[in-house]
């Protein structure tokens, strides 16, 4: 008994239930299992019960009968673990009893409460073998049992053999339990998800609908108030003139803020789809348009050469659009300088543009991505604190990440990774 | 001037604030038109299939999002009738909604304008609008229009 274990008729105890765990399904194994068990110990009966954390409601059984329990053979009154089963799940211990002192036992319930629907009770059982499966833990996961030995009453060699094949079954048990496990917390993964992606597109409506439904009375504010200083500015004075157009630029700014709002929503609004983008051709024709606002303060955007990626090509556009003309915009004393550069790396690209405007200090390199957020007064540096948060946005959506490098004085470094393959995670 | 007598212009808008800037502005660029205004889709369908042909207006400024009957039906409505999807459609809206936008241009309109919360602006828009589309307008009889 050194290495091959039991031996019955030439072959391997271990062979035998090796082959019986190793069916394709869960019901085939518990069927092959209830088979080999019964055969291997030599009984008229056997069942065999997969009982994740004791629930009976998720269990699965499996019995096999010699050709004395024939009529028992589609007999499918399930255990309910009630009666004598259920203190094996409690004590976690091997019962062995004789015909006798099973009937006699105070938890034993009677047959006759479980017929199936021909009338047909349950088997009677001249005998009874019983051992739990254990969880690594310790937890009871299922049941072996056998009754009605070939020959006499159960033996102490018997209860062995099955302590043994217990401890096969309940590997493979163990194994299963954690295959389901790891099917509830996908399955909880993907509500998770499906959760997250409808209070995504519910955020989306609700930010556009906002936007666009806030910009009709604004309008009449605004509006209003400049038609009511073109007509009546000569009967109002200086103070009430400047009132005017406080309230004017409130609402414009605010217009402005509602616009942002919009083109951050819009940002991941259907019209995603990847094409192949040249970075070349985006990056010229940002500076076609900006041609003019160059000339003005005698900025200077230069570029390498740079790759095709999938993207969205319209949101590319304006990722690298916010990101130049930020580096305009935010310049010191000298000219504005912007170049554009792109580095391969394993799975994507990481796009730099590089600026000598006024930096960015350490402790606020992480919020200007915030919707919103700027830095400065309306009156240092207009804005309304949106292009940024568009620009990570975008990344983001690309499988990609938008971050920086700056110094205050030294200019900043902004850094685009695009995953060559965006939606593939 | 077209048969002698002034551009006439539907303005379908059923805020009376949006209708009287939209005035306003008209006045203010000095533009000279016969300005029929009503204040949404149904009474503009009304007033098109009331009119006799020669009293159809050459331009139809229409807004988007009125109760009832919409910008967009009154578009669809439009498309239908052989006489009045000839009348060029310059759409005024708040709206810069893509899927307004597109449904706008498929319905056959001439032109989408986004209304701005500024007022010069928004004149700066009308006095476009009655420089290009009056002109278009005119065209077919205009043959001398110097």
């Amino acid at each position: 008994m050194a290495d091959g274990g039991y031996r019955i008729d030439g072959k391997t105890v271990a062979g035998e239930i090796g082959e019986a765990i190793g069916q394709r399904t869960l019901e085939a194994s518990l069927d092959a299992i209830a088979e080999q068990i019964r055969v291997l110990v030599g009984a008229h009966q056997s069942a065999v019960s997969y009982i994740p954390d004791g629930d009976f409601t998720r269990a699965s059984h499996a019995t096999s009968f010699s050709e004395k329990y024939e009529k028992y053979k589609t007999y499918d009154v399930m255990p309910t673990g009630k009666g004598i089963w259920a203190v094996i799940f409690e004590k976690r211990i091997t019962m062995r009893f004789t015909e006798e002192e099973l009937y006699s036992h105070p938890r034993f319930k009677k047959f006759s409460d479980l017929k199936d629907e021909r009338g047909l009770e349950h088997p009677p059982m001249p005998g009874w073998l019983a051992v739990p499966a254990l969880r690594p833990n310790g937890e009871p996961i299922g049941v072996l049992q056998l009754s009605d030995r070939f020959d006499g009453d159960f033996t102490q060699e018997d209860e062995d053999l099955l302590v043994r094949l217990a401890k096969m079954v309940s590997a493979m048990f163990e194994a299963e339990y954690v295959k389901e496990e790891l099917v509830q917390t996908q399955l909880a993964l993907e509500d998770r998800t499906r959760e997250l992606e409808a209070s995504n597109r519910e955020l989306e409506q609700f930010a556009y609908v906002a936007s666009h439904d806030l910009q009709a009375p604004l309008r009449e504010v605004s509006s209003f108030t400049q038609l009511l200083k073109r007509r009546y500015a000569d009967d109002l004075d200086d103070t009430a003139n400047q009132y005017m157009d406080f309230a004017v630029a409130g609402a414009q700014r605010m217009s402005q803020l509602i616009d942002g709002l919009l083109t951050y929503s819009r940002v991941g609004r259907g019209g995603d789809e990847l094409e192949p983008t040249d970075l070349n051709v985006v990056v010229d024709g940002i500076l076609r348009m900006m041609a003019g606002q160059l000339a003005e303060c005698e900025g200077e955007v230069t570029r390498d050469y740079l790759p095709v990626v999938r993207a969205n090509p319209l949101q590319l556009q304006q990722l690298f659009s916010n990101l130049i003309n930020n580096g305009i915009k935010f310049r010191g004393e000298q000219a504005p300088r912007v170049h554009v550069s792109a580095e391969r790396q394993a799975e994507g690209w990481s796009i730099s543009v590089r600026d000598n405007g006024i930096g960015i200090d350490e402790k606020y390199q992480e919020r200007v991505f915030d919707i919103f957020k700027r830095l400065h007064r309306r009156d240092e540096y207009p804005g309304t604190g949106i292009g940024l948060a568009v620009v990570r946005k975008i990344a983001r959506r690309h499988g990609g990440e938008a971050t920086l490098e700056s110094a205050v004085g030294e200019g900043s470094t902004f850094i685009v990774t695009l995953a060559d393959n965006p939606g593939g995670d | 001037m077209l048969a002698g007598r002034p551009l006439r212009v539907l303005l379908v808008d059923d805020s009376a604030a949006d209708r009287l800037l939209t005035r306003a502005c008209l006045e203010d660029a000095k533009v000279v038109i016969d300005l029929v205004e009503v204040d949404d889709g149904e009474a503009a369908l009304e007033y098109l299939q009331r009119c006799d042909a020669r009293d159809l207006p050459d331009l139809i400024l229409l807004d988007l999002n009125m109760p009832r009957v919409s910008g967009i039906e009154v578009l669809e409505e439009l498309e239908k009738d052989e006489q009045l999807k000839t009348i060029p459609v310059v759409v005024l809206t708040s709206s810069s909604a893509d899927r307004d936008i597109v449904a706008t241009y498929e319905l056959g309109a001439n032109c989408l304008v986004t209304k701005p919360v500024d007022l010069t602006q928004f004149e700066q828009i009308v006095r476009n609008i009655a420089d290009f589309w009056f002109m278009v307008v005119r065209l077919p009889s205009g043959a001398n229009p110097g």
